[in-house]
């Protein structure tokens, strides 16, 4: 290893590990102390990231208070040094370290919410796609319907609440201050994260309607769809439901394109 | 003399402005945008940038190439780098004499480098290669830095002119960092601005900072400052007219804001070179087609 790369060794251990090393091959500062200086990078690098979540995690950050959000950057930070270029991605893995690290672990709504910022955070930009329009079924031939395999917008994220996570983000989002307690459900919810048109969209999905979206998100085909439906919860209806689910999901801009198979 | 195109006096793109900017007619010639900002599959950031991009000029700025890093090229970056550029067609493309990181970590600053002829081997042949893999000469931006590496072998601005002789790459002068660097390690940023080639800036960047007493760091959070105002003048009274430009990253106001400090660098150009040269180009003022 050439010197040059010795040195960005040491600068980058002084930042992430307070590794004094460096210091020794630093010249003296202008008016002042060459360690002050070298300390610049030290509390920049934290505070840089620190800010970079809280800007992606704005009601995470009103959730926990500004010194419980900085406490759970900072040990995240350290459990997780960037190693994407682009900032965007510094908090990719927060909700699950929240989910499993304690003591934030036995507060399932933090990681819950953090979850639910990121993946809006990331329908924000994810990649278009034409959507389908309920004025394009009707190019599907009546007999091809069962083996029609829909695709889904390509921002699309399904995750699970256990807890009201989504009723705190909806009291607080807008700088709200005051939130409904947490409390933990009978059952998990489904929550599907979206874009519609430019606007990062959610919602809480029945049982029935997350199992359909997730046998599609698997390449299903609709016949089949509507066999696991009435399965679920009755033949009789079975495609009506379905039909109505597939109704929703156009209007709502998750369905992108389709193939027969 | 600049070499390179004179589009007037501009403004940092940022997100909190589109809806203002779209709207209104703000009296700003081109935009810079972050260009990792846009590095993105879809949704509402290149569509805004698209429609930007019909009634402006852009040049693009990134923030993360880290051109001076010693960990392997990131070409996957280079290249969707490069497909932005062709996309939005920006008079340039820049980005800042520094690394990130190093072992695959990325620390999100600009982090200095010694002045040494093994680092000016290094970083010029980064250089190449980036110019290779973008199909467009590269310009190169001095960041604020707040130690320096005794090793070094020669000042920052005899370091960036020796790269622009080897690599013909340009250089984006932030004024700003100049007389932040310059305060923090006790040199007068009339050595910086005279050491450098006249015609190789293509751009100026003009900021404000915070003053700790004894060090001054780049936090970009504030109104350009007079020292900073007056180190414009005499860059433009050495490199004459170039695109100059507000840089904000930080405690962003609304555009109405900004505009003013835009209108205040236009006018200190037309005081230093009298109005017909600080009118920028008109064929430098055309928007993609």
């Amino acid at each position: 290893m050439g010197r040059f790369a010795e040195l960005q060794e040491m600068m980058q251990q002084a930042i992430l590990a307070g590794d004094s090393r460096v210091l020794e091959t630093l010249a003296p500062g202008g008016q002042e102390d060459k360690a002050v200086l070298l300390e610049v990078y030290r509390s920049a690098y934290v505070l840089r990231l620190v800010e970079i979540i809280g800007n992606d995690h704005p009601v995470l950050k009103a959730y926990l208070g500004e010194t419980n959000f900085n406490g759970l950057c900072r040990t995240f930070i350290k459990a997780h040094p960037s190693t994407n270029r682009n900032a965007r991605w510094v908090s990719q893995g927060l909700a699950d370290f929240a989910a499993m690290t304690p003591p934030w672990a036995e507060h399932a709504e933090m990681g819950e919410i953090a979850w639910l910022e990121r993946a809006l955070g990331n329908a924000f930009d994810a990649a278009n796609s034409q959507v389908v329009g309920l004025e394009d079924l009707g190019s599907i031939a009546a007999d091809d319907w069962p083996s029609v395999v829909f695709g889904l917008h390509p921002s699309l994220a399904l995750g699970k609440f256990t807890t009201n996570a989504g009723d705190i983000w909806t009291a607080l989002k807008d700088g709200g201050e005051d939130h409904p307690p947490v409390a933990t459900l009978d059952e998990p919810q489904a929550v599907a994260v979206w874009r519609e048109g430019l606007t990062s969209k959610w919602r809480v999905l029945p049982p029935e309607e997350a199992m359909l979206l997730r046998a599609m998100h698997d390449g299903v085909p609709f016949g089949v769809l509507c066999e696991m439906a009435a399965a679920f919860a009755g033949g009789d209806t079975a495609a009506v439901r379905t039909a109505g689910y597939l109704q929703g999901w156009i209007g709502g801009g998750l369905l992108a394109g389709w193939t027969t198979i | 003399m600049s070499r390179h195109p004179f589009l007037g006096f501009g403004l940092g793109l940022r997100s909190q402005h589109y809806r203002d900017i779209l709207d209104g007619e703000p009296a700003v010639d081109w935009f810079e945008v972050i260009s990792e900002n846009y590095m993105a599959d879809g949704g509402q950031p290149l569509v805004m940038l698209e429609r930007i991009r019909e009634r402006f000029p852009i040049v693009m700025h990134g923030v993360s190439m880290s051109i001076a890093s010693t960990a392997d090229p990131d070409l996957d970056y280079l290249k969707r780098l490069r497909a932005l550029a062709d996309r939005f067609e920006p008079a340039w493309v820049s980005d800042h004499l520094c690394w990130t990181g190093v072992h695959g970590v990325n620390l999100h600053d600009l982090l200095p480098i010694p002045y040494t002829r093994e680092g000016l081997d290094h970083v010029a042949s980064r250089i190449h290669l980036v110019q290779e893999v973008l199909g467009r000469e590269m310009v190169i931006e001095n960041v604020s830095t707040y130690v320096q590496f005794a090793e070094s072998e020669m000042q920052e601005w005899e370091f960036l002119a020796e790269l622009t002789r080897r690599t013909g790459c340009s250089l984006l002068f932030d004024v700003n960092n100049v007389y932040v660097s310059a305060f923090n390690h006790g040199y007068d940023p009339m050595d910086f601005l005279n050491g450098i080639p006249a015609d190789s800036v293509a751009q100026f960047h003009l900021a404000g900072h915070s003053d700790m007493g004894t060090y001054k760091i780049d936090t970009h959070d504030h109104p350009v400052p007079d020292e900073v105002w007056s180190l414009y003048a005499d860059a433009l009274r050495r490199f004459g007219p170039v695109s100059a430009m507000i840089e904000r990253d930080d405690n962003i106001p609304p555009l109405a804001e900004l505009v003013p400090e835009v209108e205040r660098a236009r006018s200190i150009a037309v005081d230093v070179l009298g109005r017909e040269m600080a009118t920028p180009e008109r064929s430098s003022l055309q928007a993609a087609e």
